[in-house]
């Protein structure tokens, strides 16, 4: 398994890229980066969304549930400061559907 | 995205419909009954927003989140987005927001449908969650407990 880090690309931290980085940190943290290979977040600031990208190291149901059940109490947590959505890839299959000004890859 | 908005019998119309090919779907073991499972679940949510008064109460629409406005049950986007000075609330945020206990069943099939249609495919075990998330909301949407009004 890979080794997690966190690498930031930002021109600046202003609050919406702050918001951004909190929400990867604690994506990685609800989920559990033993159960990660990768996680990368696309930041839309114009529209305040997000797109996260997620790589489990066990892609069978049981692990997408458990990351779906996280990723509905991310949203509930960042609901008033982003529109969240989500989805599952395959490592090495990074593919950013937003603006992606603020983009935080753990890998 | 039709031309004419539906109704509230349109959308459990379209329901029914995605439910019945999802069954059969289903029956055949395919993955894309996952599909036609989500667009069931989106369309009993569909016709919830619309029927449910609390989107004719700004005071309990506030007490839930301050920035739904009555007009947010029309919203048929997935999810929403914050630019300009009105949010535009996706259809995961309200049922988020309004119907909490289906919130785990619908995400499911959302996420099972993305899989599918745009991703990796369905992974294995996946269809009898599946089902379990479908008529847990049907059974919701029928029982009249999709409202907060």
């Amino acid at each position: 398994m890979t080794r997690l880090g966190l690498v930031c690309i930002t021109w600046f931290m202003d609050e919406f890229e702050a918001t951004i980085t909190s929400l990867g940190e604690h994506a990685v943290d609800y989920i559990g980066r033993q159960n990660l290979r990768q996680l990368a977040v696309f930041g839309d600031h114009h529209n305040s969304s997000a797109d996260i990208q997620i790589c489990l190291a066990v892609n069978d149901w049981a692990s997408q549930t458990a990351a779906i059940d996280k990723m509905i109490e991310l949203r509930a947590m960042f609901i008033s400061e982003l529109s969240i959505q989500y989805h599952f890839i395959e490592e090495d299959n990074y593919t950013p559907t937003a603006a992606t000004r603020s983009d935080f890859t753990y890998a | 995205m039709p031309s004419a908005p539906l109704a509230v019998d349109g959308h459990k119309a379209r329901a029914a419909r995605h439910l019945l090919i999802g069954g059969a779907l289903e029956d055949a073991g395919d993955e894309w009954a996952a599909v036609a499972l989500f667009y069931a679940a989106y369309h009993l949510v569909k016709a919830a927003l619309l029927s449910d008064p609390i989107f004719d109460d700004p005071a309990k629409l506030h007490a839930i989140h301050f920035d739904i406005l009555g007009d947010d049950r029309h919203t048929s986007r997935h999810h929403g987005r914050k630019g300009g000075p009105e949010r535009s609330w996706g259809i995961n945020e309200m049922v988020t927001l309004l119907y909490p206990a289906i919130t785990r069943s619908y995400e499911r099939l959302h996420q099972a449908s993305i899989d599918v249609r745009y991703s990796i495919g369905l992974p294995v075990g996946a269809l009898p969650d599946l089902r379990a998330a479908i008529d847990q909301i049907t059974q919701a949407a029928d029982a009249g407990s999709l409202r907060r009004g």
